[in-house]
């Protein structure tokens, strides 16, 4: 992932997250892959054993592969074409409980943040509603990330709405792209500490991350906000989380 | 011959899992009122604050968050044995989102907290589709050494359920220990924080094992946790230090909160 004044890094661990689902201990080729818009793009960029550490930074990246701030590496066994019409769908370094994941953040000269990482390609159309209480106060800058990927590599536009959750009301919109990380800027809408903002795409779906950086850049803060179906547990979740989308968008654009 | 041996082992451990880890790694509340909460650390000293940010969950489920539906909410503390300290009613105000402020509140004989559990009034289950249950999973901010900016880390243990009065432990843990490998690269120099807190209703003893790049895991001091309490394992690392760590415990899922400090920031994350 990439946003301005910041590198970002992804640390890969190949060492699964428990003892019992998944204990592959083969090599593994570690591969780049983004979207050009047409195909996927491929390049190999190491072999991992197990138990190993790669670290890869988008200050080593050329600069192409991260037009669209966003590149994703992929683990496999094979060999994989220099194209690809959608992405590869076997997963190698694949566990339920916990998910297998890897590090991935942004760091400075000072700091540090990250998240543990790991995604699937979302639909090719789906929505997005997702409520966001991570804008801080004071010497802060706050962005909103929408990071989005697909298997198709096409580069579809739409936008993100931005409301105020608690009266309904409409603050703003931005464009947002598929297969791209994109950095939005939130001071500029003007959002209370007591205000609660709503973001809905309608024809989008992504992980909306939060990004707060300190003006003095000494301190980086990082979290994703969740679907509403993490709002309950048990249950039909899916279900749930379908009642509370329909709910707030028929609230949200009727207005 | 080796792929007999390989299939044979395999068997086996599908059976030695299969058998006595079944995967409810959250226990169902029986009571179908119930709600259900995280149990979220708190630090609280000369160089960490702790907030929580506060939303009308059940207002949020609803479709509306302008509502007098579920204002109300109730925080249990713990001490780090897991004896409840005491609990406090929060009543929201008008408003999307409402910063709790732990450092403002922790007194009166709750100075001692380092956990809480936070439960939304609301009782009618019904709403939801299908025996769901209403979770509080939400963010938990912390600040260190007043930089003005928090770090923040959602709940990932559904770890207890509130019925009347009554709290209860939904974690699960099994006979057979089980390794949780934290998945990030611990490198130097930074000191980190591995705050545990046990979501069942048992003793729970944890080993951290650790390795540099030769991958020999050497067990370090083993730590016990009480039923909702909360135990920390911290390690220091210098310059080009690099280890992985797991952790071993009878915890069906005993993933910690991760705190990564360097001088003057840190980064939180949940493993």
């Amino acid at each position: 992932m990439k946003t301005d004044g910041l590198t970002g890094f992804l640390d890969l661990l190949y060492e699964g997250p428990n003892n019992w689902e998944n204990r592959i201990k083969k090599p593994v080729a570690i591969y780049i892959l983004w979207s050009d818009g047409k195909a996927w793009n491929t390049k190999k960029l190491t072999e991992m054993n197990h138990g190993g550490y790669f670290r890869i930074s988008t200050g080593e990246i050329d600069p192409e592969i991260m037009h669209n701030n966003l590149a994703i590496v992929y683990p496999t066994f094979e060999k994989l074409e220099t194209q690809l019409s959608v992405l590869p769908s076997k997963k190698i370094w694949f566990a339920e409980i916990p998910a297998w994941r890897n590090t991935a953040g942004f760091y400075n000269e000072y700091a540090q943040v990250s998240y543990q990482a790991d995604i699937e390609p979302l639909p090719q159309k789906a929505s997005l509603l997702t409520f966001h209480p991570f804008i801080q106060f004071g010497d802060v800058i706050n962005n909103l990330l929408v990071l989005n990927i697909t298997k198709s590599p096409e580069v579809k536009k739409d936008s993100i709405k931005f409301f105020n959750s608690y009266d309904k009301s409409y603050v703003g919109e931005v464009e947002i792209q598929t297969n791209t990380l994109t950095t939005i800027p939130l001071d500029k809408y003007g959002f209370k500490p007591t205000d609660l903002p709503v973001f809905y795409s309608a024809n989008i779906a992504g992980i909306p991350f939060g990004l707060g950086i300190a003006k003095s850049g000494k301190m980086l803060s990082l979290e994703h906000t969740h679907p509403p179906a993490s709002l309950v547990l048990f249950g039909d979740r899916r279900g749930v989380q379908g009642k509370i989308k329909k709910a707030w968008i028929d609230r949200l654009v009727s207005q | 011959m080796t792929d007999i041996v390989h299939s044979l082992s395999g068997v086996k451990r599908k059976l030695k899992f299969g058998v006595f880890i079944p995967r409810k790694i959250t226990l169902r509340p029986k009571n179908s009122k119930a709600v259900i909460s995280d149990l979220f650390p708190i630090r609280n000293d000369s160089d960490w604050k702790t907030e929580f940010e506060l939303l009308n969950v059940p207002g949020l489920i609803n479709g509306n968050n302008n509502t007098n539906l579920g204002q109300l909410v109730t925080m249990y503390f713990f001490s780090s044995d897991g004896n409840l300290l005491g609990n406090k009613h929060v009543v929201m105000n008008c408003t999307g989102r409402q910063t709790i402020k732990l450092t403002e509140i922790l007194s009166n004989g709750l100075s001692d907290a380092k956990t809480f559990a936070l439960f939304h009034n609301y009782d009618d289950n019904s709403l939801l589709n299908d025996g769901s249950f209403l979770a509080e999973r939400g963010y938990t901010g912390y600040e260190y050494k007043n930089s003005g900016v928090k770090g923040y880390v959602h709940g990932n243990l559904d770890a207890v359920a509130l019925s009347g009065n009554q709290v209860t432990p939904l974690g699960n843990s099994g006979l057979i220990p089980r390794t949780y490998t934290v998945q990030h690269q611990l490198l130097g120099p930074a000191k980190y924080d591995f705050v545990f807190t046990n979501p069942t209703s048992r003793r729970i003893v944890v080993k951290p094992l650790l390795t540099g790049i030769e991958n020999n895991w050497m067990a370090q001091k083993s730590f016990a946790i009480h039923s909702l309490g909360t135990r920390s394992f911290t390690i220091n690392l210098e310059k080009k230090d690099s280890y992985k760590i797991k952790f071993k415990s009878r915890l069906y899922l005993g993933r910690p909160v991760v705190f990564r400090i360097l001088d003057q920031s840190m980064d939180v994350f949940h493993g």
